[in-house]
């Protein structure tokens, strides 16, 4: 055997558009938000260009079909072109997202583009310098938008004698999933393979260190704040002397990102006015702009932000009582000090978590009804039907099942997470009620 | 708090209605059905709320309008005023209470609530009350809750949350309704844009495959097009070239015919006629040759003479004027000899008067040479010396002798030398003049003779004039004359002295006389005219030699003339014989004459000569053009061309003629085979550069540039049509066929082209993009209503949840002071109630006795069941703080009297602390408040006019009206 390089990506959803609140947006953000995805699998191509790599695995999800568009697959043949000019093949195979059943060649792909089978998975020999194989691509393509068979057990290589490297688009270690059921160790005991080059999951992970690889790549560019930070692709390196190793190219253009301020953690300079408020919450921005490293290859264009603000503090009556004007002066605040910045720093959200100054211990001790509600909430965390008769309660707008592959535009999803942001919320404003201190009290 | 003054402006039947100094405690208000009642019930239920549009109000007539004075403990005083369905508005009029602001301060309980609660009509106290669930259940809580402020806050804070959350997102918080809706609506917007642009990947498919079929039908188009258009380019070639094609067949035919004819490398046209030309030159040369030959009656032998002496006869004829210039100057010298001679003459005779022209030879032999002209000098000097001794000897006589001699000279000059001198003279200026006008007349004519004859008649005229002058002297010299002879006499006188010197002298006359005669002069003349006489005799001598000079000059001239005569009489002799020359014997060869004829007849074989030469010319040059001729004819081969090589004119004539015809027979023939072979090819090559262009060479032979092919598939074409007339039909028929598939390619082509147009439309991602950004903005706000609707119905929730479990808490306690009051009310025939499970939703239970099972309020009596319920409303109602105003409709009709005592009773103690309103329309009821010793105020209500009564009036009244 001879040692390869290749790069492993997967989820690209090319051609799908980021999502990004705040109307009308700054031209450079409308722009990003519409090729960011097609510039995160140019920037892959470029590193396989970059890193001469012998061929590049797609683990599914090339294309969304939430955004399938000839624009995409004109964009993604034009891509393989280079790569094709660069003597480098490109192993394909379906996701749920873009299953066979659903393909449209509607743009002639290169030849150096390979679609793995979706009846039985298929394998590829990769042919190195010298024209021998150095290498097997074994994988199977989804048919349709799930497929809850176990497909790995029949990904069966012939020897050890070349690299195997083996497709599969995953929900990994998932109770139930529609998603090709398997775990860790299932992948594990499939004989022969060298590398697990997973796909599904858009998060990069990297379960192991030595061989077999099992990997997920992540996506390439997160399209919302349910993709934070910044996407990539593996670059493997599979050596015959044990000197393998993989690596996270990190590439995304555009980075998501949660930031939480609390507007108390320096008591002394508690925000009083809105003003002070978006300074504080630039001190923020200017910090993330500044950590911005300088990466000439894969430049980060911008940061989607949303900003959560916590905190108790004098101002919080005043973004609570004018909620809506406040949000609209901080959202236009913000957006206006980081335009035209480079790279851009765009707002999509501020979230007010700020607090009342209340005193919960002597709330706790003289309301029978509070002691209650604090009750029920720490009920509803805890016991599942209580939760559910909560989640009742919220709504169909809160039917959504979490799943992002089957999540409804209209519906929101409440995770864990939520649920206790929610709880605590009521429980602060249901304080404040029966204080005296909300609205109606 | 207790309503002190009660005004209904315009509510239902009831219309500026006022209750006045309201009792504090009980109110019992009387009427009939349809008095107005139930419409006071309702006034009094919302007062503190405002009415609801949607409550079943009795209708106002134009407005709803009602106010109330409510007095707070002792000294605040507060106006409430309802209006239409607003708000009600509160307004202090007495008291200094400051926290009451609204009246929710006032009434500080919820519409729901105090409905349920504080106004009782039967149907609050039925079973199967027309409500709803959530109402039965929220009313249940009240029921259940009395007792904490807290607890009482619990269902508002949930309901408030509740509304909020429905307020939002509705009760289901379903996303496509209140105020979810917008952004509902603008997710479903944008889906449907991106399900678009998302169907727009299938609309492309489907499109670019109809656009390969449409690319596939034009393929086919153009090919059908090609072939028509071929077709097309075939028949209009055929129909404009059909006249080529018949020519073309016409003379193929023709060259096959005249196969024969064909003369490979054969002379050509131009060829043929030079040697027509030639030919033509020749036959006119011939003519004209013969022509010559008889028009200038030469014979071949004198032609030949006369060529032969072309040359002579030109130095001859170039010599003429040289002759007749010789002539001429003989004339002229003939003139001046004969002039000279008669000058001589006249010198001769003017030496010697006695001489004349035949003295000539005379004077030619004097031999003046031998006389010295100096010793004859000296011997006159010699002489003269002599005389003058003589003179010596005679002074006068020697004088006189010498005046004697010298006028005796002068005489003799006056005399013998004078006409002569003027005639000279004369002769000399006519001369002269003569000379002058000849000049001038080469210049002028007229001025030349106006000189020459001006100077001749002037000197004329000047001599004669002098002539006349000299006649006078004349007349002198002879009176000299005689003066000399007188002279002489005396002279001779002294002659004798003189004699001596005679004798000398005359011996020097004799010697001088001996002069005279070897001169010829008379002796008799003075010695000093010898010499004189000397010069004038060799004047003449010289003279006389001149005159030989110019005789022998003469001579010679006319020995040359007569030379030339000869020969150009011999020259002309030689071709006429001697027709010319027997006039000329013994004529003058100088004269005119002759020479004029011998000039003629040179002159005449002259133009012979030329007519001799012009034939010599036309036979070079027929010569030549039968060379030419021959050159031209050697060059192409004929079967006979045995012919001499002979340029000669008159060589084989007739051979040459006979074979020039045939080769002008055979050449014409063969030109006009290779004319009609170049028609062919001209014709061809008409038919060809009519397919020049690469367009029609492929639409008649697609994979082929030759020319024969493309030749064949025109005549082949050409043999498909009759005529041009045919082809130009099937010409039109296929342009219209074309013209058809044109307008089909276009129509398909432009179907391409939006297409096109449409697949680049459905290539972008506009669509998508944009729904995906209204999908983003709808779903960014409507998280926020979504978290809001979360926030809210969850604090709703908690408080439900909360408010349950303290409710189940408190049942006990809540549920005791009920009991009481329906133990006391049903008159101990129930101990107590108890609520059921679950707490909520489910009724009470009416307990009998201990021990036994409760009774469900669905097993109790009507009139139990509505004690059961007015005992649990009051028990709450005591409990609920500030106190307000209770009203109760009627809702005792169901009460046995024992009963309806008891009640009488309990809201009689009730009446201290709280306002009661007691609507009814029994007369007993009125009669047991009475009897039961209560402090009550009555009011009678009457078609909807209110007015304060008394316990009898009033129930008097009702038991009136009931009666009838």
């Amino acid at each position: 055997m001879v040692g390869i390089k290749f790069i492993h990506t997967a989820d690209i959803h090319l051609g799908s558009l980021l999502h990004i609140g705040g109307g009308k947006l700054p031209p450079a953000v409308e722009q990003a938000a519409v090729t960011a995805t097609m510039e995160g699998f140019s920037r892959v191509c470029h590193a396989a260009i970059k890193n001469r790599v012998d061929f590049v695995v797609i683990s599914g999800d090339l294309y969304d079909r939430e955004a399938r568009s000839v624009r995409a697959m004109s964009f993604f043949a034009e891509k393989c072109r280079l790569l094709e000019e660069a003597g480098i093949p490109v192993l394909v195979i379906a996701g749920n997202h873009d299953p066979l059943k659903e393909k449209q060649d509607l743009i002639r792909v290169p030849d150096n583009v390979k679609v793995l089978s979706g009846d039985r998975p298929e394998i590829v020999e990769i042919p190195g310098s010298k024209g021998d194989p150095i290498a097997r691509v074994i994988g199977q393509s989804y048919q349709s938008g799930s497929l809850d068979k176990g497909i790995h057990y029949d990904y069966k290589v012939p020897d050890r004698d070349l690299w195997n490297i083996a497709l599969l688009h995953t929900q990994l270690e998932a109770p139930s999933s529609r998603y090709i059921p398997c775990s860790l160790t299932q992948l594990r005991e499939i004989p022969d393979i060298h590398y697990w080059a997973l796909g599904h999951i858009h998060r990069y992970r990297d379960f192991s260190d030595d061989l077999p690889y099992i990997a997920y790549p992540g996506i390439p560019q997160g399209r919302d704040f349910g993709e934070t930070g910044r996407g990539g692709c593996i670059l493997a390196n599979l050596d015959p002397f044990g000197q393998s190793q993989t690596s996270f190219i990190p590439l995304a253009p555009v980075i998501y990102k949660r930031v939480e301020i609390n507007i108390d953690d320096d008591p002394t300079n508690v925000p009083g006015t809105l003003l002070d408020l978006v300074d504080r919450i630039c001190l923020e921005g200017d910090r993330l702009l500044e950590e911005t490293g300088d990466d000439e290859d894969y430049p980060i264009e911008g940061y989607v932000v949303e900003w959560t603000i916590r905190g108790r503090g004098a101002i919080h009556s005043q973004l609570m009582e004018q909620e809506q004007e406040s949000m609209e002066f901080l959202l236009n605040s913000l957006r206006e000090q980081y335009e035209g910045s480079s790279p851009f720093l765009w707002t999509d959200s501020i979230i007010i978590r700020t607090q009342s100054p209340i005193d919960y211990i002597d709330l706790l001790e003289n309301s029978p009804v509070f002691r209650e509600v604090d009750r029920i909430i720490d009920q509803c965390l805890e016991d599942e039907d209580m939760r559910e008769r909560l989640m009742d309660e919220l709504g169909i707008i809160w039917k959504g099942d979490g799943d992002h592959e089957t999540e409804n535009d209209l519906r929101f999803h409440m995770d864990d997470a939520s649920l206790r942001e929610i709880l605590y919320r009521a429980r602060y404003l249901i304080a404040e009620r029966l204080t005296g201190r909300g609205e109606g009290s | 708090m207790k309503i002190q003054r009660l005004y209904i402006g315009d509510f239902g039947i009831l219309r500026n209605q006022t209750l006045d100094e309201l009792d504090p405690g009980l109110v019992v208000i009387g009427g009939l059905n349809r008095a107005g009642k139930s419409t006071l019930m309702q006034v009094l239920r919302y007062l503190g709320y405002g009415f609801p549009k949607d409550g079943n109000l009795p209708p106002a007539n134009s407005r709803y309008e009602a106010e109330a004075d409510i007095r707070l403990g002792v000294g605040d005083v507060y106006n409430l005023r309802l209006n239409g369905h607003g708000e009600p508005v509160l307004r202090r009029i007495a008291g200094t209470k400051t926290d009451i602001t609204s009246p929710k301060d006032l009434y500080a309980l919820d519409s729901f609530s105090y409905g349920r609660l504080f106004t009782i009509t039967l149907d609050e106290l039925a079973v199967n009350r027309a409500i709803s669930s959530d109402d039965r259940m929220r009313l249940q809580s009240i029921l259940l809750g009395a007792g904490f402020r807290e607890m009482l806050l619990v269902p508002q804070l949930e309901q408030a949350f509740y509304k909020e959350g429905d307020r939002i997102g509705g009760k289901r918080g379903n996303p496509g309704v209140k105020q979810f809706r917008p952004y509902f609506n603008m997710i479903e917007a944008g889906r449907k844009l991106k399900q678009k642009g998302l169907s727009q990947v299938q609309e492309y498919q489907d499109k670019q495959q109809e656009l390969k079929n449409m690319e596939e039908a034009v393929k086919a188009l153009k090919k059908d097009l090609d072939k028509l258009n071929n077709l097309v380019v075939q028949l209009d070639i055929v129909k404009n070239s059909y006249d080529n094609y018949l020519r073309v067949q016409e003379l193929r035919t023709w060259l096959a015919d005249n196969k024969d004819w064909e003369w490979e490398d054969g002379p050509t046209e131009n060829l043929l006629v030079r040697v027509r030309s030639l030919w033509d030159d020749y036959t006119g040369l011939c003519k004209r040759i013969r022509e010559k030959e008889l028009q200038s009656g030469l014979n071949p032998e004198q032609e030949k003479q006369l060529l032969a002496a072309r040359e002579e006869m030109a130095n001859l004829l170039a010599e003429i004027s040289g002759v007749q210039e010789r002539i001429r100057s003989l004339r002229q010298r003939q003139q001046e000899l004969d002039r000279k001679k008669r000058d001589i003459i006249i010198k001769i005779k003017e030496a010697n008067s006695h001489w004349d022209e035949n003295h000539m030879d005379y004077i030619t032999r004097i031999k003046a040479d031998n006389v010295e002209y100096n010793r004859l000098i000296e011997l006159v000097e010699e002489y003269r010396e002599l005389e003058n001794k003589c003179k010596n000897q005679s002074d006068n006589l020697h004088k006189a002798r010498e005046e004697f001699l010298a006028l005796e000279d002068r005489a003799i000059e006056y005399r013998d030398s004078r006409p002569w001198l003027g005639v000279r003279k004369y002769f000399y200026f006519s001369l002269a003049f003569t000379f002058i006008g000849v000049l001038l007349s080469l210049l002028n004519p007229l001025s030349g003779i106006i000189v020459g004859v001006g100077g001749i008649v002037g000197s004329a005229l000047f001599f004669i004039l002098k002539a006349l002058g000299s006649s006078a002297s004349r007349r002198a010299a002879h009176e000299q004359e005689k003066e000399l002879r007188a002279r002489e006499a005396r002279i001779r006188a002294e002659e004798g002295v003189l004699d001596q010197l005679r004798s000398d002298l005359k011996k020097a006359e004799e010697t001088l006389n001996g002069y005279k005669d070897k001169l010829g002069l008379p002796r008799g003349v003075p010695q000093s005219v010898l010499p004189n006489h000397l010069m004038r005799i060799k004047d003449i001598q010289r003279g006389a030699a001149e005159l030989d000079w110019l005789s022998d000059e003469l001579e010679d001239i006319k020995g040359f003339i007569r030379e030339q005569y000869s020969r150009y009489r011999e020259f002309v002799d030689q071709f006429q014989g001697r027709d010319t020359g027997n006039a000329d014997q013994g004529t003058d060869p100088y004269g005119d004459e002759d020479w004029n004829r011998i000039i003629q007849a040179l002159r005449l074989w002259e133009d012979r000569l030329k007519d001799a030469e012009e034939l010599r010319l036309l036979k070079v040059k027929i010569g030549s053009i039968r060379k030419e001729i021959m050159d031209i004819m050697e060059g192409y081969e004929l079967e006979d061309s045995s012919l001499d090589e002979s340029n000669n004119y008159s060589v084989n004539n007739s051979r040459f003629e006979e074979r020039v015809s045939v080769f002008m027979e055979r050449a014409q023939e063969a030109i006009e085979y290779a004319r009609n072979e170049a028609a062919l090819r001209e014709s061809i090559q008409g038919i060809l550069g009519s397919m020049s262009s690469d367009v029609i060479r492929r639409a008649f032979v697609p994979d082929s540039a030759d020319r024969v092919n493309l030749v064949n598939a025109f005549m082949e074409k050409c043999r498909e049509f009759a005529s041009a007339e045919e082809a130009e039909r099937e010409y039109s028929q296929t342009i219209k066929e074309r013209d058809t598939k044109l307008e089909e390619l276009e129509d398909t082509r432009e179907s391409i082209r939006r297409l096109e147009d449409e697949l680049k439309r459905l290539g972008t991602i506009e669509n998508l993009t944009q729904g995906q950004r209204q999908i983003d903005s709808g779903r960014a706000e409507l998280k926020v209503l979504a978290d809001q609707y979360a926030l809210n119905m969850t604090s709703a929730f908690l408080l439900r949840e909360a408010g349950k479990n303290l409710l189940e808490g408190m049942k006990d306690s809540v549920m005791k002071s009920a009991g009481n009051i329906f133990s006391r009310m049903t008159n101990g025939d129930y101990q107590g109630i108890l609520p059921s499970e679950p707490l909520l939703e489910s009724d009470f239970q009416a307990i009998l006795d201990e021990g036994s099972d409760p009774q469900t309020v669905r097993m109790l009596s009507r009139g139990t069941q509505e004690q059961l319920y007015l005992s649990v409303r009051l028990s709450r109602i005591m409990d609920i703080k500030p106190c307000l105003p209770i009203i109760i409709d009627d809702s005792f009709a169901n009460f046995d009297s024992l009963h309806l005592h008891q009640s009488i009773d309990i809201l009689s103690e009730l009446a201290n602390t709280h306002q009661i309103f007691i609507l009814t329309c029994h007369g007993e009821l009125v009669e047991k408040i009475a009897e039961a010793g209560h402090k009550a105020q009555y009011w009678l209500l009457e078609q909807g006019r209110i007015r304060a009564s008394d316990c009898d009036s009033l129930s008097s009244h009702l038991r009136t009206l009931q009666k009838v």
